[in-house]
């Protein structure tokens, strides 16, 4: 059931929308726009396509604004016939954080709720935009009928581009409380950037050694919606990089999201995080519509699927994928290292996708799909995917683990105005940091698809090699011995977290302010 | 199922069947398909193949190097085809 609802954009509409409703005159504008939706598990967002500014006589300005049913009618058919949405936006220039309706702008909006909805099958999406911080509110009105119909109000609007802006509806969704375990990072970026930041919810794909780290250090940063998704079970070679995973979780077949859960629950240093596991592929229906919930998410997978799949949502459902890995290069005969290189990218509108800057094959989609990356004898066979089980180590994914982070910190926090700086690549053996010149090639199918939202193809399906790895560490599965030592290891871990609980009540218990980091609600 | 026809090889000249597998085709155009399914009879000096679902025809692992440079992706797709063909003997 999908009971939030959110509104993302790009930079550029965000621009172009700002010239138009933000007079020199210091009144009050209006046009319309068109959306599509994407839709996850619980949170429907509506993805802003092209602006449909109004023709001579079809709005009026008189300190505040209004439009013409005829406007309305012809965008509404626009949109009809592109499978769009309709948008309508007006500003309050001397508005500052999310807005409030008031009582005209209630009117004006559920007097063409009925009418849009009927014309184009979706809800009107209302937008206001705060003139003196730039701040978006938004509300779909998606409930009742006729002159029953209601708003459901947004819990934020997201801006990306090479920052992610968020304005947010701190009645829904309030800032967290000041922690004295927060100090420190706080200090990094002041408190309302980090009632911001810690608001942010984060999906990590895929828990191996960067996966893994990058989670942990979001949870002790004061992130308070974190989600882990990972399919794959604690095995014996992870254990010279997964730091925190121990031969017993190797032992027990424990999956590595609840692996991960333990470690990054035991560093998480908001108040009452939500730290949610999805023992799921990006892959399956399932997996991507969680993803959908997510405000932004860190890439931290290496097969060409799943990759595809996130490189495609970046574009398509306006959520910015942080992305990044490792290559380790070994001479032929297996003794000494060559060199490592990591790289580091966000994939957004506006930035090369996946395969223009070369971190992704497309024409390997199809044989991951087709399960044939996990036949040995196919492998064999064939050289272009021979050495897929490439050389890592803990020394050397740390490092990729810290270049996300740091696109993260650039996305989220833009220190010194600065957002993400584009695609990076460090050389271990001559210590160079290189910026990547990638551009986006001019015929990108996976550009294409930006914003097309619900209607664009979905690369997903039942994937069998995560429900055998599903299998391999289901409780029930296990012999005897292993669910017995389980069992007594869950115990010790419970206990272990119930002092870990009482602690963090102790040493919170000299916070500075209990009060919420920032609250802001004007009219 | 479609015929193509070979520009080069051992069957230079002639009108080939060959096919794809709609499963393969489900994330067209953004990923291209990876087998290129052919009659058993048609044999390459070199290749990593499976059995077919279509009785007596195998298929051929041959990945599409720079999927998505090309504007029109069914042309970019008749070609390596074309391609993969002209390297049987």
């Amino acid at each position: 059931m999908t009971s939030r609802t959110s509104v993302a954009l790009t930079a550029e509409i965000d621009a172009a929308l700002r010239d138009h409703l933000l007079r020199e005159d210091g009144q009050e504008d209006i046009c319309l726009a068109t959306y599509r939706p994407s839709t996850g598990v619980t949170r429907r967002t509506a993805l802003l396509r092209a602006i449909n500014l109004p023709e001579p006589g079809e709005r009026k300005v008189h300190g505040n604004a209004t439009i013409t049913g005829d406007y309305v009618l012809r965008i509404a058919a626009l949109a009809a016939d592109e499978g769009d949405g309709v948008v309508l936006l007006h500003s309050h220039p001397c508005g500052r954080a999310w807005q409030a309706m008031s009582g005209p702008d209630r009117d004006t909006e559920s007097a063409y709720a009925n009418l849009v909805r009927e014309v184009t099958g979706f809800p009107l999406v209302g937008m206001t935009l705060a003139g003196d911080d730039l701040t978006w509110s938004a509300r779909h009105w998606d409930q009742g009928v006729a002159g029953e119909v209601r708003a459901t109000d947004s819990e934020n609007v997201r801006v990306v581009g090479d920052q992610l802006r968020v304005s947010w509806n701190d009645w829904l969704v309030p800032p967290p409380s000041a922690r004295r375990s927060n100090v420190r990072s706080m200090t990094c970026w002041g408190p309302r950037m980090h009632a911001d930041l810690a608001r942010r919810s984060v999906l990590v794909v895929g828990l191996g050694s960067v996966g893994l780290d990058v989670a942990v250090r979001l949870a002790a940063a004061g992130v308070t919606c974190l989600g882990l998704m990972d399919f794959d079970t604690v095995k014996p070679h992870n254990l010279d990089r997964l730091i925190g995973v121990t031969p017993v979780d190797a032992w027990l077949r424990r999956s590595k999201i609840e692996v991960a859960r333990r470690l990054v629950s035991a560093n998480a240093t908001a108040a009452g995080p939500s730290v949610n596991c999805w023992d799921l592929s990006i892959c399956e229906p399932a997996g991507l519509a969680v993803a959908l919930d997510y405000d932004q998410i860190i890439c931290c997978v290496d097969r060409p699927w799943p990759r595809a799949v996130l490189n495609s949502l970046a574009y398509r459902d306006y959520i910015p994928v942080i992305d990044g890995g490792v290559a380790v290069d070994v001479f032929a005969d297996g003794d000494g290292m060559r060199n490592a290189t990591w790289r580091s990218h966000v994939l957004r509108p506006g930035r090369p996708c996946m395969a223009c800057n070369g971190q992704l094959d497309l024409g390997a989609v199809a044989a991951d799909m087709s399960g044939a990356l996990n036949d040995p004898t196919y492998i064999a066979g064939n050289p272009h995917f021979q050495g897929t089980d490439s050389a890592n180590v803990a020394l050397v994914s740390i490092n990729a683990a810290a270049s996300l982070l740091a696109q993260y910190i650039s996305l989220n926090v833009a220190p010194g105005g600065m957002g993400e700086p584009g695609p990076l690549q460090c050389v271990l053996s001559t210590h160079t940091l290189e910026h990547l010149a990638a551009t986006s090639r001019p015929a990108c199918p996976v550009e294409a698809l930006t914003g097309h939202g619900d209607s664009a193809m979905r690369m997903t399906r039942p994937h069998p090699a995560a429900d055998r790895e599903r299998r391999d560490h289901d409780l029930r599965t296990l012999s005897l011995t292993l669910r017995i030592a389980r069992r007594l290891d869950s115990t010790q871990r419970w206990i272990d977290s119930l002092l870990t609980t009482h602690a963090t009540r102790v040493v919170d218990q000299g916070t500075s302010s209990r009060r919420p980091l920032t609250q802001t609600r004007t009219r | 199922m479609y015929r193509i026809d070979a520009l080069e090889g051992g069957h230079a000249g002639e009108s080939l069947e060959t096919a794809v597998e709609i499963a393969e085709l489900m994330n067209w155009p953004v990923a291209p398909p990876h087998w290129i399914h052919l009659p058993a009879s048609l044999s390459f000096a070199r290749t990593n193949s499976q059995p077919s679902p279509v009785a007596g025809w195998l298929r051929h692992s041959r990945q599409i190097n720079g999927w998505g440079t090309d504007p029109n992706p069914t042309q970019a797709w008749l070609a390596h085809v074309r391609g993969v063909v002209g390297e049987m003997q």
